[in-house]
Protein backbone atom coordinates (compact mmCIF):
# COMPACT_ATOMS: atom_id res chain seq x y z
CA UNK A 1 0.00 0.00 0.00
CA UNK A 2 1.57 3.34 -0.97
CA UNK A 3 1.67 6.40 1.25
CA UNK A 4 -1.35 8.06 -0.33
CA UNK A 5 -3.49 4.94 0.14
CA UNK A 6 -2.25 4.63 3.72
CA UNK A 7 -3.27 8.21 4.44
CA UNK A 8 -6.71 7.60 2.96
CA UNK A 9 -7.13 4.41 5.03
CA UNK A 10 -6.04 6.31 8.13
CA UNK A 11 -8.48 9.13 7.35
CA UNK A 12 -11.39 6.69 7.01
CA UNK A 13 -10.41 4.99 10.27
CA UNK A 14 -10.20 8.38 12.01
CA UNK A 15 -13.70 9.16 10.68
CA UNK A 16 -14.98 5.97 12.29
CA UNK A 17 -13.75 7.22 15.68
CA UNK A 18 -15.46 10.62 15.60
CA UNK A 19 -18.12 12.16 13.35
CA UNK A 20 -16.56 15.50 12.40
CA UNK A 21 -14.50 15.39 9.16
CA UNK A 22 -12.32 18.25 10.42
CA UNK A 23 -11.32 16.26 13.48
CA UNK A 24 -10.48 13.21 11.38
CA UNK A 25 -8.27 15.33 9.11
CA UNK A 26 -6.33 16.67 12.11
CA UNK A 27 -6.01 13.24 13.69
CA UNK A 28 -4.56 11.56 10.63
CA UNK A 29 -2.16 14.43 9.95
CA UNK A 30 -0.85 14.54 13.52
CA UNK A 31 -0.48 10.75 13.68
CA UNK A 32 1.32 10.68 10.34
CA UNK A 33 3.77 13.41 11.33
CA UNK A 34 4.46 11.81 14.72
CA UNK A 35 5.23 8.46 13.12
CA UNK A 36 7.45 10.14 10.54
CA UNK A 37 9.39 11.98 13.25
CA UNK A 38 9.84 8.75 15.20
CA UNK A 39 10.48 6.28 12.38
CA UNK A 40 11.36 8.18 9.23
CA UNK A 41 8.46 6.82 7.20
CA UNK A 42 5.09 5.15 7.59
CA UNK A 43 4.54 1.73 6.04
CA UNK A 44 2.44 -0.21 8.54
CA UNK A 45 -1.33 0.39 8.49
CA UNK A 46 -1.85 -1.17 11.93
CA UNK A 47 0.82 1.14 13.39
CA UNK A 48 -0.86 4.17 11.77
CA UNK A 49 -4.26 3.08 13.10
CA UNK A 50 -2.78 2.64 16.59
CA UNK A 51 -1.21 6.11 16.48
CA UNK A 52 -4.50 7.66 15.35
CA UNK A 53 -6.36 5.83 18.08
CA UNK A 54 -3.92 6.92 20.81
CA UNK A 55 -4.24 10.54 19.70
CA UNK A 56 -8.03 10.29 19.67
CA UNK A 57 -8.06 8.83 23.19
CA UNK A 58 -5.62 11.47 24.39
CA UNK A 59 -7.94 14.22 23.10
CA UNK A 60 -10.73 12.69 25.15
CA UNK A 61 -8.52 12.50 28.27
CA UNK A 62 -8.02 16.27 28.05
CA UNK A 63 -11.29 17.21 29.73
CA UNK A 64 -14.00 15.67 27.55
CA UNK A 65 -16.67 13.57 29.18
CA UNK A 66 -16.72 9.91 28.16
CA UNK A 67 -19.85 7.97 29.12
CA UNK A 68 -19.80 4.20 29.01
CA UNK A 69 -22.94 2.20 28.37
CA UNK A 70 -23.24 -1.34 29.68
CA UNK A 71 -22.79 -3.91 26.93
CA UNK A 72 -25.32 -6.54 25.96
CA UNK A 73 -25.13 -9.84 27.79
CA UNK A 74 -24.04 -12.48 25.27
CA UNK A 75 -21.49 -11.86 22.56
CA UNK A 76 -22.53 -13.46 19.29
CA UNK A 77 -20.31 -14.04 16.30
CA UNK A 78 -19.24 -11.01 14.28
CA UNK A 79 -20.28 -12.75 11.06
CA UNK A 80 -24.05 -12.35 11.30
CA UNK A 81 -24.99 -10.91 7.92
CA UNK A 82 -27.72 -8.29 7.98
CA UNK A 83 -29.73 -8.01 4.76
CA UNK A 84 -31.50 -4.82 3.86
CA UNK A 85 -34.16 -3.86 1.39
CA UNK A 86 -32.85 -2.84 -2.03
CA UNK A 87 -34.27 0.63 -1.49
CA UNK A 88 -31.75 1.32 1.26
CA UNK A 89 -28.87 3.30 -0.22
CA UNK A 90 -25.44 4.38 0.98
CA UNK A 91 -26.84 7.87 1.60
CA UNK A 92 -29.31 6.42 4.13
CA UNK A 93 -26.41 5.16 6.22
CA UNK A 94 -24.83 8.49 7.13
CA UNK A 95 -27.11 9.64 9.94
CA UNK A 96 -27.51 6.20 11.60
CA UNK A 97 -23.72 5.73 11.53
CA UNK A 98 -23.16 9.10 13.15
CA UNK A 99 -25.62 8.19 15.90
CA UNK A 100 -23.57 5.15 16.93
CA UNK A 101 -21.16 5.43 19.83
CA UNK A 102 -17.55 5.92 18.82
CA UNK A 103 -16.45 2.46 19.98
CA UNK A 104 -19.35 0.80 18.12
CA UNK A 105 -18.59 2.64 14.91
CA UNK A 106 -14.88 1.89 15.24
CA UNK A 107 -15.40 -1.85 15.73
CA UNK A 108 -17.88 -2.00 12.86
CA UNK A 109 -15.52 -0.08 10.56
CA UNK A 110 -12.57 -2.35 11.33
CA UNK A 111 -14.71 -5.43 10.70
CA UNK A 112 -16.77 -4.39 7.68
CA UNK A 113 -14.33 -2.09 5.85
CA UNK A 114 -10.87 -3.30 6.85
CA UNK A 115 -11.84 -6.97 7.20
CA UNK A 116 -10.16 -7.42 10.59
CA UNK A 117 -11.14 -10.42 12.68
CA UNK A 118 -12.60 -9.87 16.12
CA UNK A 119 -9.28 -10.91 17.67
CA UNK A 120 -7.35 -8.47 15.48
CA UNK A 121 -9.73 -5.69 16.51
CA UNK A 122 -9.31 -6.73 20.14
CA UNK A 123 -5.51 -6.53 19.78
CA UNK A 124 -5.67 -3.10 18.12
CA UNK A 125 -8.14 -1.56 20.56
CA UNK A 126 -7.03 -3.28 23.75
CA UNK A 127 -10.53 -4.60 24.39
CA UNK A 128 -11.50 -8.24 25.08
CA UNK A 129 -12.64 -10.18 22.03
CA UNK A 130 -16.08 -10.69 23.59
CA UNK A 131 -16.47 -6.94 24.01
CA UNK A 132 -15.56 -6.40 20.35
CA UNK A 133 -18.18 -8.93 19.26
CA UNK A 134 -20.79 -7.24 21.46
CA UNK A 135 -19.93 -3.82 20.04
CA UNK A 136 -20.27 -5.05 16.45
CA UNK A 137 -23.51 -6.87 17.21
CA UNK A 138 -25.00 -3.83 18.94
CA UNK A 139 -23.91 -1.48 16.16
CA UNK A 140 -25.50 -3.66 13.50
CA UNK A 141 -28.67 -3.96 15.53
CA UNK A 142 -28.94 -0.18 15.88
CA UNK A 143 -28.32 0.35 12.17
CA UNK A 144 -30.85 -2.30 11.23
CA UNK A 145 -33.48 -0.71 13.45
CA UNK A 146 -32.74 2.79 12.13
CA UNK A 147 -32.80 1.70 8.49
CA UNK A 148 -35.94 -0.37 8.95
CA UNK A 149 -37.83 2.56 10.43
CA UNK A 150 -36.57 4.84 7.61
CA UNK A 151 -37.84 2.59 4.82
CA UNK A 152 -40.98 1.62 6.74
CA UNK A 153 -40.53 -2.01 5.76
CA UNK A 154 -41.29 -5.15 7.69
CA UNK A 155 -38.36 -6.44 9.76
CA UNK A 156 -35.26 -7.23 7.74
CA UNK A 157 -33.70 -10.64 7.24
CA UNK A 158 -30.92 -11.66 9.57
CA UNK A 159 -29.03 -14.83 8.92
CA UNK A 160 -26.09 -16.28 10.75
CA UNK A 161 -22.85 -16.67 8.84
CA UNK B 1 -31.57 -7.54 -0.74
CA UNK B 2 -28.37 -5.72 0.12
CA UNK B 3 -25.91 -6.67 2.81
CA UNK B 4 -25.26 -4.09 5.51
CA UNK B 5 -21.49 -4.68 5.52
CA UNK B 6 -21.30 -3.86 1.79
CA UNK B 7 -23.18 -0.61 2.34
CA UNK B 8 -20.88 0.33 5.22
CA UNK B 9 -17.85 -0.39 3.07
CA UNK B 10 -19.27 1.70 0.22
CA UNK B 11 -20.04 4.54 2.63
CA UNK B 12 -16.47 4.76 3.93
CA UNK B 13 -14.87 4.23 0.53
CA UNK B 14 -16.61 7.44 -0.57
CA UNK B 15 -14.84 9.38 2.18
CA UNK B 16 -11.49 10.72 0.99
CA UNK B 17 -9.01 13.34 2.03
CA UNK B 18 -8.74 15.87 -0.79
CA UNK B 19 -5.63 15.21 -2.88
CA UNK B 20 -4.16 18.64 -2.14
CA UNK B 21 -4.49 17.85 1.59
CA UNK B 22 -2.66 14.55 1.06
CA UNK B 23 0.06 16.43 -0.82
CA UNK B 24 0.37 18.92 2.03
CA UNK B 25 0.70 16.20 4.69
CA UNK B 26 3.30 14.26 2.69
CA UNK B 27 5.24 17.46 2.02
CA UNK B 28 5.27 18.37 5.72
CA UNK B 29 6.56 14.93 6.61
CA UNK B 30 9.51 15.18 4.23
CA UNK B 31 12.72 15.88 6.10
CA UNK B 32 14.51 19.03 4.95
CA UNK B 33 18.16 18.74 3.89
CA UNK B 34 19.13 20.70 7.00
CA UNK B 35 17.26 18.31 9.26
CA UNK B 36 18.78 15.31 7.44
CA UNK B 37 22.28 16.75 8.01
CA UNK B 38 21.35 17.41 11.65
CA UNK B 39 20.18 13.79 11.99
CA UNK B 40 23.47 12.47 10.60
CA UNK B 41 25.39 14.75 12.96
CA UNK B 42 23.33 13.51 15.93
CA UNK B 43 23.97 9.88 15.00
CA UNK B 44 27.68 10.60 14.55
CA UNK B 45 27.79 12.40 17.91
CA UNK B 46 25.96 9.52 19.58
CA UNK B 47 28.36 7.00 18.03
CA UNK B 48 31.33 9.06 19.26
CA UNK B 49 29.85 9.18 22.76
CA UNK B 50 29.27 5.41 22.75
CA UNK B 51 32.81 4.68 21.56
CA UNK B 52 34.31 7.04 24.13
CA UNK B 53 32.10 5.55 26.81
CA UNK B 54 33.03 1.98 25.85
CA UNK B 55 36.72 2.78 26.27
CA UNK B 56 36.02 4.58 29.52
CA UNK B 57 34.09 1.75 31.14
CA UNK B 58 37.03 -0.61 30.83
CA UNK B 59 39.01 1.48 33.32
CA UNK B 60 38.66 0.09 36.86
CA UNK B 61 36.96 2.53 39.23
CA UNK B 62 35.73 2.33 42.79
CA UNK B 63 32.03 2.31 43.64
CA UNK B 64 32.28 5.81 45.11
CA UNK B 65 33.96 7.07 41.96
CA UNK B 66 31.27 5.39 39.86
CA UNK B 67 28.45 6.93 41.91
CA UNK B 68 30.02 10.37 41.60
CA UNK B 69 30.53 9.96 37.86
CA UNK B 70 26.94 8.83 37.28
CA UNK B 71 25.60 11.70 39.39
CA UNK B 72 27.74 14.17 37.47
CA UNK B 73 26.58 12.73 34.14
CA UNK B 74 22.91 12.90 35.09
CA UNK B 75 23.26 16.44 36.50
CA UNK B 76 25.12 17.63 33.39
CA UNK B 77 22.51 16.16 31.03
CA UNK B 78 19.68 17.58 33.15
CA UNK B 79 21.18 21.07 33.17
CA UNK B 80 21.61 21.04 29.38
CA UNK B 81 17.79 21.13 29.13
CA UNK B 82 17.78 19.57 25.68
CA UNK B 83 14.42 19.21 23.94
CA UNK B 84 12.83 15.81 23.49
CA UNK B 85 13.39 14.08 20.16
CA UNK B 86 10.27 11.95 20.46
CA UNK B 87 7.00 13.36 21.77
CA UNK B 88 4.83 10.69 23.36
CA UNK B 89 1.82 10.45 25.64
CA UNK B 90 2.23 6.86 26.75
CA UNK B 91 5.21 4.61 27.42
CA UNK B 92 4.25 2.05 24.78
CA UNK B 93 4.43 4.77 22.14
CA UNK B 94 7.77 6.00 23.50
CA UNK B 95 9.19 2.48 23.61
CA UNK B 96 8.13 1.85 20.00
CA UNK B 97 9.68 5.12 18.84
CA UNK B 98 12.97 4.61 20.71
CA UNK B 99 13.58 1.21 19.22
CA UNK B 100 17.36 1.21 19.72
CA UNK B 101 16.83 0.64 23.43
CA UNK B 102 17.17 -2.94 24.67
CA UNK B 103 15.37 -2.43 27.99
CA UNK B 104 11.84 -1.42 29.00
CA UNK B 105 11.37 2.28 29.80
CA UNK B 106 8.40 1.75 32.16
CA UNK B 107 9.07 3.61 35.45
CA UNK B 108 7.42 2.60 38.75
CA UNK B 109 3.64 2.91 38.91
CA UNK B 110 3.67 5.76 41.40
CA UNK B 111 5.84 7.79 39.06
CA UNK B 112 3.46 7.12 36.16
CA UNK B 113 0.51 8.15 38.31
CA UNK B 114 2.02 11.43 39.54
CA UNK B 115 3.82 12.54 36.39
CA UNK B 116 2.65 13.07 32.83
CA UNK B 117 4.92 11.79 30.06
CA UNK B 118 6.13 14.47 27.63
CA UNK B 119 8.63 12.57 25.52
CA UNK B 120 12.20 11.34 25.34
CA UNK B 121 15.57 11.44 23.65
CA UNK B 122 18.58 9.17 23.49
CA UNK B 123 21.55 9.79 25.75
CA UNK B 124 24.14 7.62 27.45
CA UNK B 125 25.09 6.69 31.00
CA UNK B 126 28.61 5.44 31.50
CA UNK B 127 28.88 4.66 27.81
CA UNK B 128 25.68 2.65 27.66
CA UNK B 129 22.77 3.80 25.49
CA UNK B 130 20.13 5.35 27.72
CA UNK B 131 16.81 7.14 27.54
CA UNK B 132 16.25 10.65 28.84
CA UNK B 133 12.53 10.98 29.54
CA UNK B 134 10.82 14.32 30.27
CA UNK B 135 8.06 14.21 32.88
CA UNK B 136 5.70 16.89 34.15
CA UNK B 137 4.07 16.78 37.60
CA UNK B 138 0.31 16.51 37.17
CA UNK B 139 -0.44 18.81 40.14
CA UNK B 140 2.28 21.51 39.91
CA UNK B 141 3.52 21.31 36.32
CA UNK B 142 7.11 20.97 37.54
CA UNK B 143 9.41 19.29 35.01
CA UNK B 144 11.59 16.34 35.94
CA UNK B 145 13.92 14.19 33.90
CA UNK B 146 14.08 10.41 34.22
CA UNK B 147 17.16 8.59 32.98
CA UNK B 148 16.96 4.88 32.27
CA UNK B 149 19.45 2.36 30.99
CA UNK B 150 19.97 -1.39 31.13
CA UNK B 151 21.50 -2.51 34.40
CA UNK B 152 25.18 -3.35 34.06
CA UNK B 153 27.32 -5.08 36.75
CA UNK B 154 28.91 -1.69 37.52
CA UNK B 155 25.62 0.20 37.79
CA UNK B 156 24.24 -2.59 39.97
CA UNK B 157 26.87 -1.66 42.56
CA UNK B 158 25.23 1.75 43.10
CA UNK B 159 22.91 1.54 46.09
CA UNK B 160 19.51 3.26 46.15
CA UNK B 161 20.08 6.85 47.21
CA UNK B 162 18.95 10.42 46.91
CA UNK B 163 21.46 13.26 46.86
CA UNK B 164 22.15 16.71 45.43
CA UNK B 165 24.84 17.17 42.82
CA UNK B 166 25.53 20.48 41.02
CA UNK B 167 22.25 21.87 42.47
CA UNK B 168 20.29 18.99 40.97
CA UNK B 169 18.41 16.64 43.29
CA UNK B 170 18.97 13.13 41.95
CA UNK B 171 17.43 9.86 43.07
CA UNK B 172 19.02 6.66 41.76
CA UNK B 173 17.79 3.09 41.99
CA UNK B 174 17.64 -0.18 40.09
CA UNK B 175 14.47 -2.11 39.34
CA UNK B 176 13.58 -4.92 36.96
CA UNK B 177 16.97 -4.98 35.28
CA UNK B 178 16.91 -1.23 34.61
CA UNK B 179 18.96 1.52 36.25
CA UNK B 180 16.96 4.72 36.88
CA UNK B 181 18.01 8.26 37.75
CA UNK B 182 15.37 10.90 38.48
CA UNK B 183 16.62 14.48 38.27
CA UNK B 184 14.86 17.53 39.66
CA UNK B 185 16.52 20.92 39.77
CA UNK B 186 16.45 24.50 38.62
Amino acid sequence: MNERDLLQAGFRYALSLGPAPGEADDLVQEAWLRLHRARGRVRDKALLFRAIRNLFIDNYRRGRLVVFEPLDGVAETADDAVLLDDRVTVDDLKAPLESLRSEEREALFLKAVEGYTAQEIADLTGRPRGTVLSLIHRAKRKLREALTSETGDTPLSNRGG
Amino acid sequence: MRELDSLIKAHYRRERLPEDRVDAILERAKPSRASERAWYLRVAALAAVLVAGFVFTHVRITEADLTTRVLAEIAMNHNKRLAVEVAAVDYDELQAAMDRLDFPIQPPAELRADYELIGGRYCSIQGKLAAQVKLRARDTGRMLTLYATGLTPDLAKISRQETVHDDVRIEMWSEGGVFFGLADGT
